[in-house]
């Protein structure tokens, strides 16, 4: 197929995904994973060089929006809780999907290494997005489970990164680098902005977008991915991205009409789902390994800190869509897992999305397991059990 | 039922409005009814985020355009109640329309919930089913259901 009718049909499901987001009320990055699998196993719609540097510079921007959307107050605040309730959400879930895959799945070492990452993640996006639909959000039980997905967030980006470095000098210019941006960006950006800021032409925008191409540049040479270094930045970045909304939300609409459909259409395509259908058992494998070693990860210590909100929080704890991506599709593209591995993973991922918050928001909504809320139902009280979150 | 066992049966109405046409012909019954049977009413937006995103940012933007949007059609409601002498209180919840619908009629003691026959969404009401229809088989009061003029 020629890259100018790939070009169009990526346009064309582009503008598709966007309208059905809007009429069904879902997400666009699912629509794009779904309109991706109709490409990849129906139109025979492949990926193209330029696909692939596309979706790995939105693999980067993604995670740096990651970063850049942690409230670093609220993570504070919460410090000691939040270290152990996601610390445990990530490490349980890596070391036991990992051990599965290898032990139960008889999958290479490395496969089962990027199963134990891409299964240990829990989506901020999701968990959000459930907190605002119930109106938990600046509840102390919301702002928990928040400042718990940022730690697991981070862990993964961590892991991520560091499991593809080789050691080659190069890393040590990686690092340099790296360490260079993370500490001069956040110094520069109000001068960068005060001088270059509310322009038609972006100078901000590029500029973010510049000092991620040159973490992704190094990282390449390091042979690793430059996700740890994006993720410190825009956390490093989060005070001023939150004080400059406007150029938040351009940053954002470059980001979603250009970049991120490339990223997740390239994960739908690169799903068999004549594997999935035939691999079902599996499926279930590694599904119940990422909720079980949740479970066991999180539930013991949320109760210690949200007594009768602690399997609430451990099912939203459960979720995962966006890194869970980004790890499946660096071990594709590495080829550590093969496009079965992939497909399975991306499978177990998106279920990790919708089945969690569906138990959590139908069965443990904590404005019905708890008495203590407003006549609206908006609002969790302080006197609910939650009391700072081991301050 | 005769006129005076509806007024003591109708004392608080709920009108559902999403900004469609068959909403804004609720919205004028709904003062009708509420005039008529000298009741108090409530005005229902139910707002609702896109499930699964990727970013924290997708749901914030949705949240405050849907806030925005959600003000905007509530003030021309509120506005033409006004004009007939109607004071609406108004409320704005985030979630599954049905749920949010039935939920506060639940813990409000509405005792009529009035809302357009269509929404905003065909594609929607396909996948998800008619909002209307699952208001009425779930609401704990009387639900009247408005189709939209044949004028519009």
């Amino acid at each position: 197929m020629a890259d100018s009718l790939i070009a169009m049909i990526m346009g064309l499901a582009i503008l598709a995904g966007s309208l059905l987001s809007v009429e069904l009320g879902v997400s666009v990055a699912l629509i794009e994973i779904i309109l991706g699998v109709i490409g990849g196993n129906f139109l025979g719609v492949h990926t193209t060089p330029w696909i692939d540097y596309l979706a790995g510079f939105a693999s980067i921007v993604l995670t740096f929006l990651a970063g850049a959307e942690v409230d670093v107050d609220v993570l504070r605040d919460r410090f000691a809780a939040s270290v152990l309730i996601g610390g445990l959400s990530f490490l349980l879930p890596l070391l036991g999907a990992w051990g599965m895959a290898l032990w139960i799945l008889h999958w290479a070492p490395e496969a089962a290494k990027i199963t134990g990452v891409a299964l240990s993640t829990t989506s901020l996006a999701v968990v959000y997005a459930v907190l605002v639909e119930t109106g938990l959000t600046n509840t102390p039980i919301g702002k928990l489970i928040m400042a718990s997905t940022f730690v697991t967030d981070f862990a993964t980006a961590a892991v991520l990164s560091a499991m593809f470095i080789r050691p080659t000098v190069w890393i040590f210019a990686f690092l340099g680098v790296s360490g260079g941006i993370i500490l001069a960006m956040p110094r520069l950006q109000p001068w960068f902005f005060r001088r270059y800021g509310n322009r038609v032409i972006e100078p901000e925008i590029k500029g973010a977008f510049a000092a991620l191409l040159v973490l992704m540049y190094f990282a390449n040479l390091a042979d690793s991915h430059a996700v740890l270094p994006a993720f410190v930045l825009g956390l490093a970045v989060s005070r001023i991205f939150a004080a400059h909304r406007a150029e938040q939300q351009r940053f954002r609409v470059v980001a979603f009409a250009m970049l991120t459909p490339f990223f997740f259409i390239k994960a739908g395509m690169n799903v068999a789902l004549g594997t999935v259908y035939t691999h079902l058992g599996v499926l279930g494998v590694l599904f119940a390994a990422k909720m079980i070693t949740k479970y066991v990860g999180v539930l013991p210590v949320a109760h210690r800190y949200v007594p009768k909100h602690a399997v609430y929080t451990t099912l939203l704890m459960s979720t995962g869509l966006t890194f869970g991506t980004i790890s499946s599709l660096y071990g594709l593209q590495a080829g550590i897992i093969d496009r079965g591995q992939f497909s399975l993973l991306i499978t177990t991922v998106i279920l990790s999305a919708v089945i969690p918050t569906f138990i959590a928001q139908r069965w443990f909504d904590p404005r019905c397991v708890d008495p203590d809320l407003d006549s609206g139902g908006r609002r969790l009280l302080e006197t609910s059990g939650v009391t700072g979150g081991g301050k | 039922m005769d006129q005076g066992t509806l007024a003591s049966v109708i004392r608080h109405v709920l009108i559902a409005d999403d900004g469609s046409e068959g909403a804004w012909r609720a919205v004028e019954i709904g003062t009708d009814l509420t005039l008529r049977y000298d009741a108090r009413a409530t005005l229902i937006t139910v707002i609702h985020h896109p499930a699964y995103p990727a970013t924290v940012g997708e749901v914030q933007e949705a949240d405050a355009e849907q806030r925005e949007f959600a003000d905007r059609i509530q003030h021309r409601a509120i506005e033409y109640a006004k004009s007939r002498s109607l004071s609406l209180n108004s409320v704005i919840q985030s979630g599954h329309p049905v749920e949010a619908i039935v939920d506060y009629a639940r813990r409000h003691a509405v005792d009529i919930i009035v809302m357009g026959h269509l929404g905003m969404s065909n594609l929607r009401r396909f996948f998800g089913g008619s909002v209307s229809d699952r208001v009425v088989d779930h609401a704990p009061c009387m639900v009247l259901i408005v189709r939209r003029s044949e004028k519009q």
